[in-house]
């Protein structure tokens, strides 16, 4: 039975609850995979999110940071978040260690319109570290895979070891219910790179055969300069505007619409996004 | 907007000399705030004293206060939790603030300000930090008297029909009151005798006092197309210009009725493993 006090924490979307740091892997030179569990076993088990949505991350007496879920809710359980050391609160995150206790709350944004997105094709163009909330994507997609038309992965980073998750996508590329084409900017001397070499566009001639661009969605996230040949590609194999799906990002502070330090025109990022499409994008100053 | 309907039963007659006393009944709803004349001329929303220098000081007329009601439920910093390293994130204790407070003499500006930060609030995800203090602040709004600057009626703002538990409407020598919720009510039930039913009379000069009201809101804004030209001169000059001015002061954002952005900081203490949160004006 729910006490006061529990019914009092379901009822504030701004208290964080401690989760439990279960194990972290270092996936390229700067990025790790956190795993968290909810102390509240309970809250565990009823968790969940859709893919594209974010938690907000407390370490500590650091403050809050935003990180996209990097998990599936096909595989629930534990919280998966794949983070870059980059200020405060992602350097106390790297100085933890298993068993640690921080606060997370959410999932929060609108994450990807999966409803819309079944029986289409859908192709996932993600740059560098773009990955990160693509992934949960990616393996809900996979694990429902019925529901889904001809699916592709192009993932382009700048060399072998900034790819994140490289052992899982590297193994997708033999799976025949997926295309999965990689690609790097350069191969260091005497490294072995089996895939392509060039920036992600490269990838494009790849599928462009195979998906139907009248019957799917793309869906896109990486560094800002990728956004400007990804889209040209895009528009020019004849995807809608409404149909290219993106990944932003913004400094949320609340993750619930009210501090408004996320807002883009009349827009918060982190309850109309992170998930915008490029029409959305376009009719919004600054946004890209 | 919703049409005013001045149901009879709703409504009652607060004569002047019995305005202290009415004050006095108040206490027992709450600590009682009211724009208070201070020496330097400005209104501010203080605390009404039990003596009677201080009720005698209520300005329920003056023009505006300095700083909107907006602090009462939003204060300029306000400490959201305390934590510690177990990752548990507890509501601070009671700081003696948090008890039931009566706003006396909140202006249809004011009151509209109000209506618009509950529907922030509100929308998408309930604050409940927010609503906390929400709940527990009594609304009686009163009548401005307008100044050349007032722009009330562009904005539909010069009156209101919600949003008040009481309201008070200057008519001479007496308060043409409007009862708003069932606590309102309740503050009349509490001291009937300071009250007396309205009259025919009553309602004429009420009309007049706020046809002449009306007809002080003077200052007109064009507002119809003001969106569509924010979208339009996304790129203009005016705002770099208006940009190299800003001394980032943040007055703006204090005397804004409604303005609500916020930052969040975390403060941990000595012991390195315990700390608060706190929200802040931005």
């Amino acid at each position: 039975m729910l006490t006061e006090h529990d019914l009092a924490r379901q009822a504030d979307p701004l208290r964080p609850l401690p989760a439990r740091l279960v194990a972290s892997e270092a996936l390229a030179s700067d990025h790790r995979l956190f795993q968290f569990r909810f102390v509240d076993q309970e809250l565990n088990r009823d968790w969940s999110h859709r893919p594209g949505q974010f938690v907000m991350l407390s370490v500590l007496g650091t403050g809050e940071a935003p990180i996209s879920i990097s998990s599936s809710p096909t595989r629930g359980g534990v919280i998966e978040l794949c983070v870059r050391k980059a200020g405060r609160v992602t350097g106390a995150l790297y100085r933890l260690k298993e068993n640690a206790i921080v606060g997370l709350r959410g999932p929060y944004g609108n994450g990807f319109p999966i409803d819309q997105m079944k029986g289409h094709d859908v192709v996932i163009i993600a740059g560098g570290l773009g990955m990160a909330p693509l992934r949960s994507l990616l393996w809900h997609m996979l694990d429902n895979r019925e529901d889904f038309g001809h699916l592709a992965l192009l993932y382009g980073t700048r060399a072998p070891e900034d790819m994140l998750f490289k052992q899982e996508v590297t193994g997708l590329v033999e799976r025949t219910d997926i295309d999965t084409y990689l690609t790097v900017d350069k191969v260091p001397e005497g490294q072995e790179w089996s895939h392509d070499v060039g920036v992600v566009t490269k990838l494009f001639p790849h599928v462009k055969s195979r998906i139907d661009p009248d019957n799917a969605y793309a869906a896109v996230c990486g560094p800002p300069v990728m956004y400007k040949f990804v889209l040209r590609e895009l528009l020019d194999m004849g995807f809608g505007k409404d149909r290219i799906l993106m990944s932003l990002e913004r400094r949320m502070k609340c993750g619930i619409g009210k501090c408004s330090h996320c807002g883009v025109g009349y827009k918060y990022t982190c309850i109309h996004g992170p998930i915008f499409t490029y029409w959305d994008a376009m009719n919004l100053p600054e946004m890209v | 907007m919703e049409k005013l309907e001045i149901k009879l039963g709703n409504v009652r007659i607060l004569p002047k000399e019995n305005f202290p006393r009415f004050v006095a009944g108040l206490g027992s709803f709450g600590e009682v705030f009211a724009p208070l004349r201070r020496p330097d001329g400005v209104r501010s929303f203080s605390r009404v004293g039990k003596g009677d220098g201080d009720v005698g000081a209520i300005d329920l007329r003056h023009p505006r206060t300095m700083l909107p009601p907006k602090k009462f439920l939003f204060p300029p910093e306000m400490e959201m939790y305390r934590f510690s390293a177990d990752g548990g994130f507890t509501d601070p204790p009671p700081n003696g603030e948090d008890g039931p407070k009566v706003l006396l003499g909140v202006h249809p500006c004011d009151i509209n300000g109000l209506l618009i930060l509950d529907e922030v609030f509100r929308r998408y995800y309930v604050d409940p930090h927010y609503f906390a203090k929400r709940e527990r602040l009594v609304i009686i709004g009163a009548n401005c008297e307008p100044d050349d600057k007032c722009f009330c009626k562009s904005m539909r703002s010069e009156y209101v029909d919600k949003g008040f538990d009481l309201f008070l409407t200057d008519i001479g020598d007496a308060y043409f009151l409007r009862m708003g919720t069932s606590l309102g009510s309740d503050i009349v039930v509490a001291d009937p005798d300071a009250f007396r039913p309205v009259e025919r009379a009553d309602v004429r000069v009420y009309k007049e006092a706020e046809n002449r009201r009306a007809q002080a809101l003077k200052s007109q804004v064009e507002l119809d197309s003001l969106p569509q030209i924010l979208e339009l001169e996304y790129d203009s000059e005016v705002w770099e210009e208006a940009g190299g001015r800003c001394l980032s002061c943040s007055t703006c954002s204090s005397v804004c009725p409604t303005c609500y952005c916020y930052d969040v900081f975390d403060h941990l203490n000595l012991d390195g493993a315990s700390g608060s949160r706190v929200r802040r004006w931005d």
